[in-house]
């Protein structure tokens, strides 16, 4: 071993010899020096960030417009009379622009000068507030006498405001307005402050704790470090190395070192482990001394930073294979230089063609099923409303988003982003089928006029043939539309339920005056190609008198047996009961210890799937928790959905596997016994309890649950995209080492295993299904480069 | 084991490739066989190409033979056993310039297998006897090519070795310094230390070895002693060269160098010449001057001219049939 010891000391010795390598340290220690005044302080959460803690910011502008000088509304008096008079004035005048662009047709030049205008104006109403919230003399005790104040906030008045310190004081002003105004959310209480040395870094108060702020600084900073710093530094890592091996072979080198007693194959590692000293010396002065920075001054002492070191060597040690067997195969420190750097150039771009192949092909995926009867919807690429071709064996586009043509371009171009048309986050509402009338209605948004994408069109098809037509538009800022036994139901972000009256015929407008329209009546006047009635009253407001704002149709739940609706809102479960009037009123409500749920109900039970992965089950009419399960996979939850009997609930999570709650058999949590797990991409129940499942190809079964059989498919032609995907991309990409996802394998590290058992969001655990994976295959690569290049020296004439 | 050789040929050949489609055959040593005895100081000659340095590194096991056999002290040439009791001075010797005189010592011996901890009690003593006492610490980058050679020297002692080869040694070195490591062969062939000198300088081989093996574009033209290489070349010219001068009658000078191959160095005078000659043996010399003397010409100075090594090398090297010549001189 003394032989190979010795090549790899004197490896280090070339290391601490180098200049490069003091250079390199240097610009570390400048970097650690610049950072090192960075730090926190612990704060009370009293600021109001538009756009963070304050992000329904039309809602907040419309309740200060609509309760600003309303005497009912003493708090909201009180707020709106402390704002300057020309801001109220800029506020009724954005409010009033934002109305009509919401249904009218503004040109996209006034649309981006009122976009500029209304940014400035919310500036002015942010700086405002929090004005307002620093000041002394905000809380007048009348103004709050008849608001329900929440504990804290009462806690502080008991107090006594006088006593209280500047910043307490701030605190009880912020959870006065909150209070008093709609939007602005109480926040959590507590926060952390960015300092840089003496000075507040101005908008950098983060509400969140400290284990929050931990995990979130630590993958910031895995991520910073990992494209910026130890990119640049591995290339030059690599540049200066890379004549390491080659030098050896020079005649009078070589000679000598194979002359002494040991074998080709020690000598070779033991050069390419001495190799790696050079970047050993610098990974570890960085990642130590961000340690040191993040313990010192971010109290973050989470030893999980220094696996930076290793993973780092071998990341760089996957380089220096390529460089090395250059090295020996041609001996010349100029291509081993230039070779290495095209790879890193390759590895990059292999890299970044899968990523955007993968996305592109990910964000054409399926994203919802609607069952229509025995026929199924599929939703496609940008939300489209999709039927199936039996005479193309394909989808066919049936509605889908309007959009200029500029804008369908540069929407072709971001759907090569990973992820930038994840989620639904085009809020496609519906669509959804009303069985009783055999109708179909979906919303479509109009990017063509962007100030309309909270109030979408609305479209409807009969059941039998699904060729829609536009009839009008959804209520404004809809969410969520339902189908329960008498038609349709929208859901509103105002907190508002509305259900679907169509008129008749609108030539059969006196015959049927005053009485609810026969839905397919309506369709069937439209699908002859009458013209509609944009003025026609589209629908009307069944409550709740006492309402809940929401933002995410993923918290609103419907139970078809019941007819109750249950939103989740903040850290609770309201129950919404329909009473004998058609109208609904709020019901009971429970309290969960997550700030975010998803939420299906069906027969008797209501689920909620939380962010840490469990899923709780509820009695529906009660909210009594029945059980907590937890799927094995540590995956976040995309959608919920269920069977209108409630039998099932299926889970269908991030890294596209399908779950299964069979509440008759009162079993735990499994993985659906459905195919092609790992590539579901939607699902949906069929009235017979079987399960629509979608694919990334757009490939649609309809499974029976039973015996796991699939009854039908709709397998449309693969594209030339995803067969190059699949067939060439997919396994060079596997091959490549993948540098620029190691990060994630230091951030996945950094989690605290213990939180990642419990309360830790899955979402901060990792985004990707396999963190190690990179890890893996770069060090299969390196270990094949090796052995070829051990092989080449071992039998080669020097 | 003390008969065995230090080192041993068997017809060996090595043929280097060269391309990958329209490949090239190199014959770098064809049929070589010789041996070096244990102790000796043996020299190996040849022309640049001639293939020494492929036969050393076949030794070593640097590069691999095509056909034959070759052993070192023993040992399969190339194996570890083998290279663990020899000491080498590669030609063209480079240490990293981020090492010291010290820190290469105890890189090399380490190589080597010796402890650190030898090598720190030897390394004193060795950079003395190489003549570069006080200068351990420096970087080796400060060293003049001439060091970088004693330093490569003393790493090839470290160990001890049974077997030194050269390859090139004095290479860069100015003469004090050759003369110095001329002596530290010596010594070491004192101390029953077989060298294997690999060496353009044909004086210093003359003057180091007791035999040599002489190899020209991968032949073996010539092994044997030094002092027998003049015998091997009369083999084939006349084995006595003789330088005379002399003085009387041009006729009869003439006369009696007829039939043998002579010349007229110079002429002094109407009647004194200086005349270079080759006879077969001494008996022709006696024979030449009871002729010379009988025809009353006297013998003002007469010389025995030595062959040497560069002339025999040369002679050698130019013969197209110095490979018959060897055949034959070896059956003798």
């Amino acid at each position: 071993m003394r032989p190979y010891l010795a090549l790899i000391k004197d490896s280090f010795r070339a290391a601490v010899a180098s200049n490069v390598l003091y250079v390199l340290l240097a610009v570390i220690t400048l970097l650690l020096l610049v950072i090192a005044p960075l730090h926190v302080r612990e704060a009370l959460d009293w600021r109001l960030q538009f756009g963070s803690n304050v992000t329904k910011l039309d809602m907040l502008s419309e309740n200060l417009l609509e309760k600003g000088e309303d005497s009912e509304h003493p708090a909201v008096n009180r707020v709106w009379g402390m704002l300057d008079s020309q801001l109220r004035k800029d506020l009724a005048k954005m409010v009033a622009e934002k109305e009509k662009a919401a249904t009218e047709i503004i040109d996209p030049q006034t649309a981006n000068s009122n976009f500029m205008k209304h940014s400035r104006i919310t500036n002015s109403l942010e700086d405002a507030l929090n004005e307002i919230i620093e000041r002394k003399d905000f809380y007048e005790e009348e103004a709050w006498a008849k608001k329900r104040l929440n504990p804290e906030a009462k806690e502080l008045l008991e107090e006594g405001v006088d006593s209280l310190s500047d910043e307490r004081h701030r605190r009880l002003n912020r959870l006065l307005m909150a209070s008093a105004l709609r939007g602005i959310e109480r926040g959590s209480g507590n926060a952390l402050e960015l300092w840089y040395g003496p000075w507040q870094i101005p908008d950098m108060t983060f509400p969140v704790t400290y284990n929050q702020f931990a995990n979130g600084t630590l993958q910031t900073v895995t991520w910073f470090f990992d494209k910026f710093v130890l990119s640049i530094g591995l290339f030059i890592a690599i540049l200066v190395t890379a004549n390491f091996i080659p030098e050896t072979f020079l005649p009078g080198s070589l000679n000598l070192l194979m002359s002494k007693p040991i074998s080709r194959w020690g000598l070779l590692l033991a050069k390419f482990v001495g190799g790696c000293a050079f970047v050993a010396l610098c990974a570890v002065y960085l990642f130590v001394g961000l340690w040191m920075w993040l313990g010192f001054a971010m109290g973050i002492w989470d030893p999980s930073i220094l696996w930076g070191i290793p993973i780092y060597i071998v990341v760089f040690a996957i380089y220096y294979s390529v460089s090395t067997f250059i090295g020996v195969w041609a001996r010349s420190p100029i291509l081993s230089i230039i070779v290495t750097a095209l790879f890193w150039a390759a590895c990059f771009l292999v890299g970044l063609t899968f990523q955007m192949v993968d996305g592109r092909i990910n964000n054409s995926r399926s994203r919802g099923l609607v069952a229509v009867g025995d026929k199924v919807l599929h939703i496609g690429e940008l939300n489209a409303v999709e039927t199936w071709n039996e005479s193309t064996r394909d989808w066919d586009k049936s509605l889908e988003i309007k959009m200029m043509e500029e804008q369908r371009m540069v929407m072709g171009g971001a759907m090569f982003i990973p992820g930038a048309g994840d989620d639904g986050d085009l809020n496609l509402v519906g669509p959804v089928y009303d069985k009783k009338h055999n109708v179909v209605l979906s919303g479509v948004i109009n990017l063509a006029n962007p100030g309309t994408i909270n109030h979408q069109d609305l479209f409807i098809a009969s059941g039998d043939k699904l060729e829609f037509q536009e009839i009008g538009k959804l209520p404004r800022g809809a969410l969520k539309a339902v189908a329960d036994k008498d038609g349709i139901i929208v859901f509103a972000r105002d907190g508002k339920i509305r259900r679907y009256i169509g008129k008749a015929d609108p030539n059969d407008e006196g015959k049927d005056k005053g009485k609810e329209s026969d839905l397919s009546n309506m369709a069937r006047s439209f699908l002859k190609g009458k013209k509609k009635n944009s003025k026609e009253k589209l629908f009307e407001e069944i409550g709740p008198e006492k309402r809940i704002t929401y933002d995410s149709r993923r918290s609103i739940a419907f139970n078809q047996t019941s007819r109750n609706v249950f939103v989740f809102k903040d850290d609770k479960i309201t129950q919404f009961v329909l009473n004998s009037d058609g109208k609904y009123e709020t019901g009971k409500d429970v309290t969960l210890t997550s700030s975010e749920a998803f939420l299906a109900s069906g027969g008797n039970t209501l689920v909620a799937a939380l962010p840490n992965g469990r899923v709780i089950v509820f009695d529906e009419e009660t909210l009594t928790e029945k059980t907590t399960e937890r799927p094995q996979d540590k995956s976040p939850f995309r959608s919920v959905i269920n069977s209108s009997d409630g039998r099932y609930y299926a889970f269908l999570c991030k890294n596209r596997t399908l779950w299964l709650l069979d509440n008759e058999s009162n079993s735990q949590i499994k993985m659906a016994p459905v195919p092609g797990q790992r590539t579901v991409t939607a699902a949906e129940f069929d009235q017979q309890n079987r399960l629509w499942i979608a694919n990334r190809s757009n490939k649609v079964q309809l499974i029976n649950l039973e015996n796991s059989k699939s009854e039908q498919t709709f397998s449309p032609p693969t594209g030339w995209l995803t067969k190059a995907h699949e067939y060439a991309l997919s396994p060079i990409y596997w091959l490549f080492p993948k540098p620029g996802e190691f990060y994630k394998l230091v951030s996945h590290l950094s989690v605290n295993p213990d939180d990642a058992e419990e309360d830790v969001e899955l979402e901060a655990l990792s985004d990707s299904a396999n963190p190690w994976q990179p890890l893996w295959s770069g060090l299969l690569f390196m270990c094949a480069v090796l052995f070829v290049t051990c092989l080449v020296f071992q039998y080669r004439d020097f | 084991m003390s008969d065995t050789p230090a080192i041993q040929a068997n017809s060996l050949f090595k043929t280097y490739t060269e391309g990958t489609i329209f490949k090239k055959r190199l014959h770098a040593l064809k049929d070589v066989s010789f041996e070096v005895k244990k102790g000796e100081a043996f020299g190996l000659l040849g022309p640049n190409g001639a293939g020494k340095t492929t036969f050393i590194k076949i030794l070593l096991g640097i590069i691999r033979k095509t056909k034959g056999n070759a052993s070192l002290l023993g040992f399969q040439a190339g194996s570890r056993q083998g290279r663990r009791l020899v000491g080498y001075l590669p030609e063209h010797l480079r240490v990293p310039a981020h090492m010291t005189g010290f820190t290469a010592l105890e890189c090399f011996g380490n190589l080597a297998n010796i402890p650190t901890k030898v090598i720190k009690e030897k390394r004193g003593d060795l950079l003395a006897m190489v003549g570069l006492d006080g200068r351990g610490n420096d970087r080796v980058k400060k060293y003049s090519k001439g060091m970088v050679q004693r330093l490569g020297l003393a790493q090839a002692l470290l160990n001890d070795p049974q077997l030194l080869i050269l390859d090139e040694p004095t290479d860069g070195l100015d003469p004090r310094a050759r003369a110095e490591v001329r002596t530290i062969i010596r010594g070491l062939t004192e101390k029953g230390v077989t060298i294997f000198l690999n060496s353009h300088l044909l004086g210093e081989v003359e003057t180091t070895c007791d035999r040599v093996a002489i190899l020209n574009r991968g032949e073996l033209k010539y092994f044997g002693g030094v002092d027998e290489i003049g015998d091997f070349i009369g083999g084939s010219k006349g084995s006595v060269k003789l330088s005379i001068g002399v003085k009387g009658d041009p006729d009869a000078i003439n006369s009696c160098f007829d039939g043998s191959d002579f010349k007229i160095l110079d002429r002094k005078t109407e009647t004194e010449f200086q005349v270079e000659t080759s006879v077969k043996d001494q008996g022709a010399v006696d024979q030449l001057i009871d002729t010379l003397r009988n025809k009353s010409i006297s013998i003002i100075e007469l010389e025995r001219k030595q062959v040497s090594l560069e002339d025999a090398f040369l002679h050698i090297v130019d013969d197209p049939k110095s490979k018959e010549n060897l055949q034959n001189y070896l059956k003798k």
